[in-house]
């Protein structure tokens, strides 16, 4: 197929193009009214708002492949999206182009209850999933985010939940999947590569090629169906809620090394004061009063049985494991407290919505988020806060208008494989309403990124932008051949470099 | 910022901020989860306009950058953006998902937008034309001549409202008084009232419309003029209670007019006071209504100010009848599609919407649909391929011997 250069300047094609799409798609599903165009422009990240130059809403894989063979002809860029909830930028169209929204393909294909898998199109959302999955015992990986999230496509970019620690990440879940690659064509990955055999094993024939496109973001291809492993939904579940009352993390981190190696917990994870305190209530006032009552620190750690015995069981297991650490347990009244505002916890973390109280504050909630190693933890804590102190310490954040300050920066960590790894989550809030927030903002998180590099932080999802920079400009360059060699596969796989053009900050020299 | 507006005339300026901080969840677009678990996932949409279109720009978070946009001069009035904000049927499912989480109300946004796009004279929409001129003309949007209003009270022998000084005012609202097919409710509602013994009286064709399509159109200057006109001749009657059952007047009467001032009179839906009634046993429902049926939730009765409760209060004091709950129900209902003017300018959307909602009913086991608003009414009838659609009032009625009327 003959593929022309990418050309920005694609204004004087796009009515030709529209067109061409309405024939596909059908003329309903096809914009480039700018009023439809910035709604796809912005989301709560630093990244600069951009709009596509048209959004097309397809319904099958064949029209997809249709449309990005389309793009080719023209050497449109095509941004995939799917539920197009994202708070890094990852939705947002770098290069113009055709905005490809995915909403409309949100069936479950397939639910196979006896192997434990969900085939799904892209944008089927975790609500829906866990709500069709529980009527079966079953439940599929969440990913701390709100019940409107993708489940594929957070999969797919390495998205991480409360199971982690013992299920693993999104990736780790994935047992196939489909995608129209740039040409058109259509590539199967894992046990989905050889026709005929059945989607139950993550690896596929040979050298797997699932790997190119974790945190790929559309730029090998657009990937419009999952197999995808789900797990059993314990039929009881007990949340605990273990307390540290000191400041340094070291105590967190040693307690998930122990709690995560005797793997007798199903989900945990940490969370910090204000944290806890934002999910619990969309009130302020309300919050602040409630981080009185909640340690600085603290472990929530779920535990599944098949029964209460059991349940019981790794209760007395967990309760032998505080009292050897010397940690301590929340006071049943405040989870109580705590249960009453949020709701069945337990259920929550497999259904969050309750995350997107956390972005309300300024709705401009800013994440660094890496991946290390529980020892490093506290370390990256102390680090953080005093980059923060020299940042924000002479804001006049009041005049920022309600939340927390600045300098109240908290970190979220996240065990991942039995302990060998953590993802931690550097949180800040700033203020888009104004200029100087969002300067000490930018700069902060310019220090912030360099200063997990420097400190041996991995972004394993390296979009995400900051106006000028990323997690992906800042991190590439010490890639070396790591980088060059994905640059050369994008360049085979797509030398057009339709597909979502500039996402990841490849060394390309067309981008 | 720069591009930041401090125009205090401008109705964005109140609701910019939460223009620039939507984080794009989406939970906007569908019904709550933390209720518990839902059985099918055909009918977790709440938002109709963007289930209908699926453009972002149809849904509530969609809004927030269509006022950025116009904040900051990006955008300029296309008919596409205007099919976009003036297709919403302000149904408040947005509001009710998106404010416990956010502490936003995205519905806010939605009608400043319209406001601003009436200040901007790119609206309202040339379909809302005849009916601000016949609000203009006629004093209520259905092209009737006043004397009209107050025909369906006619051999009633209900009070005078001006002359006779009772406690309670039945407003009767522009629709039930003046669609034929719906003055049957009206009549009902007033004889029930009369069984029960409650001193009431209407302001027959001195009534007037209480402006809530003004507002929803984005029409305030014109929505403040008839609410002070509203709230003045309210107050001179002395009447204690304001009773109406029309959601659409109840909400904008109950919850609006307070932001202008404080009333001297409480409002009333004419639900809640039946169902008070029934409760003390000055209403007793004998006769079986024997049917099987889903409520479905008026939004400007149930989302915009709460009352979920009195309407299912009654049809489950109803003998033989058997109350089915869809899955979109209560805070979660899904809107007939009529509000907003949104039936006015886009009556096969509308239509839609109601189709939507009837075949949610059907799917539910039910054989009837019940509400309590003329609009949802008018709406879901029209829409109706055989279901039948009833108001709670007229059920009540004929329970207690009432129905013939």
């Amino acid at each position: 197929m003959a593929v022309r250069p990418y050309d920005p300047t694609v204004e004087e094609t796009v009515e030709e193009v529209v067109g061409l799409l309405q024939e596909v798609v059908g003329e309903e599903w096809v914009s480039n009214d700018p009023a439809i165009l910035i709604g796809y422009s912005k989301d709560n990240s630093f990244e600069t708002a951009k709009k596509p130059h048209i959004v097309v809403l397809p319904e099958t894989t064949e029209q997809v492949q249709e449309i990005v063979r389309l793009a080719g002809r023209f050497g449109m860029a095509v941004t995939p999206a799917s539920t197009a909830i994202n708070c890094a930028g990852g939705c947002i169209p770098q290069r113009g182009g055709i905005l490809l929204d995915l909403r409309r393909m949100d069936r479950i294909l397939d639910i196979d209850e006896q192997n434990m898998t969900i085939t799904i199109q892209p944008s089927v959302r975790f609500g829906v999933a866990q709500n069709m999955l529980r009527k079966k015992g079953l439940y599929a990986v969440n990913p701390s985010g709100p019940h409107t999230a993708g489940v594929a496509t957070n999969h797919m970019d390495k998205g991480i939940g409360m199971p982690a620690n013992k299920y693993g990440v999104g990736p780790d879940h994935i047992v196939s999947m489909t995608f129209v690659m740039p040409d058109g064509e259509i590539l199967k990955t894992g046990s989905g590569a050889l026709p005929g055999a059945e989607k139950v094993c993550v690896e596929g024939p040979g050298p797997d090629m699932s790997g190119l496109f974790h945190s790929s973001m559309g730029i090998f291809g657009v990937m419009t169906e999952m197999t995808t492993q789900v797990y059993e939904w314990p039929a009881v579940e007990v949340l605990k809620v273990v307390t540290f009352e000191t400041e340094d993390l070291n105590s967190v981190s040693e307690f998930f090394y122990e709690v995560t190696r005797e793997d007798f917990v199903n989900e945990c994870s940490h969370l910090q004061d204000a944290y806890f305190s934002w999910f619990a209530t969309e009130d302020d006032e309300v919050a602040e009063s409630i981080v009185e009552y909640i340690p600085r620190n603290n472990a929530i750690v779920i535990l599944g049985g098949e029964d209460e015995e059991e349940a019981r069981l790794k209760e007395e297991q967990l309760l032998r494991l505080v009292e050897r650490g010397g940690y301590e347990l929340m006071d049943d009244s405040i989870v109580e407290m705590l249960s009453e505002m949020i709701g069945d916890i337990t259920y929550e973390c497999k259904v969050l919505q309750c995350t997107m109280r956390v972005t309300r504050f300024f709705g401009s909630f800013q994440v660094v988020w890496f991946n290390s190693c529980l020892d490093r933890v506290s370390d990256l804590h102390k680090k953080y806060q005093r980059l923060a102190d020299k940042h924000f310490r002479d804001t006049d954040w009041r005049l920022w208008k309600e939340a927390f300050p600045p300098t109240e920066v908290t970190v979220y960590t996240q065990p991942l494989e039995f302990g060998r790894s953590c993802m931690l989550e550097l949180d800040f809030f700033i203020s888009f309403d104004d200029s100087e927030s969002v300067k000490r903002g930018l700069a902060f998180g310019y220090d912030a990124i360099n200063m997990v590099l420097d400190d041996g932080g991995l972004f394993d999802r390296p979009y995400g932008g900051y106006g000028g920079f990323s997690f992906g400009t800042l991190q590439t360059p010490r890639l070396g051949t790591y980088a060059d060699l994905l640059g050369e596969l994008k360049r085979d796989i797509d030398p057009g470099n339709i597909m979502a053009p500039g996402r990841l900050n490849l060394p390309l020299a067309s981008t | 910022m720069s591009e930041f507006n401090r125009d205090p005339y401008d109705p964005l300026a109140q609701v910019q901020k939460w223009a620039y901080r939507c984080s794009k969840c989406s939970l906007c677009k569908y019904i709550h989860v933390y209720q518990g678990e839902y059985e099918d996932p055909r009918f977790v949409d709440m938002c109709p306009p963007g289930k209908k279109w699926r453009f972002e720009a149809y849904y509530a978070s969609g809004k927030q950058d269509i006022a950025r946009g116009l904040i900051t001069g990006q955008l300029d009035y296309t008919e596409k953006l205007l099919h976009a904000l003036y297709t919403c049927t302000q149904c408040g499912g947005c509001m009710s998902v998106c404010a416990p989480y956010s502490g936003k109300d995205p519905l806010k946004t939605i009608t400043a937008l319209r406001e601003r796009a009436v200040r901007d004279g790119a609206a309202p929409l040339p379909e809302h034309e005849p009916l601000l001129k016949s609000l203009e003309n006629y004093g209520n949007p259905w092209q009737a001549p006043k004397q009209k209003r107050a025909a369906w009270a006619r051999k009633m022998g209900v009070k005078d409202a001006d002359k006779q000084s009772p406690e309670v005012l039945l407003y009767a609202g522009c629709t039930y008084s003046l669609d034929a097919n719906l003055t049957g409710t009206l009549q009902r509602a007033a004889a029930l009232m009369q069984k029960a013994g409650v001193d009431f009286g209407i302001l027959g064709d001195k009534e007037l419309c209480c402006g809530s399509t003004v507002l929803r159109i984005g029409d305030r200057e014109t929505y403040l003029r008839m609410a002070h006109e509203n709230m003045d001749m309210l107050e001179s009657l002395g009447v204690k209670t304001v009773v109406t059952g029309c959601a659409g007047c109840y909400s904008v009467m109950g919850e609006e007019y307070p932001e202008i001032r404080k009333p001297s009179y409480k409002v009333v839906h004419m639900v809640e006071m039946l169902a008070d009634l029934v409760a003390d046993g000055a209403l007793e429902p004998e006769a079986e209504v024997a049917m099987k049926a889903a409520y479905h939730d008026p939004c400007h009765l149930g989302r915009y100010c709460g009352v979920y409760d009195p309407p299912r209060d009654i049809l489950r004091a109803l003998p033989g009848f058997e109350l089915v709950e869809m899955q979109r129900s209560r805070d979660n209902s899904w809107c007939c599609g009529a509000g907003a003017g949104v039936r006015t300018a886009f009556p096969e959307f509308a239509e839609w919407a109601a189709r939507e909602r009837l075949y949610e009913a059907s799917e539910h086991g039910a054989e009837a649909l019940v509400t309590a608003c003329p609009f949802c009414e008018q709406n879901l009838r029209g829409a109706s391929d055989g279901m039948e659609v009833r108001n709670v009032i007229e059920l009540l009625a004929e329970s207690v011997g009432l129905g013939g009327e």
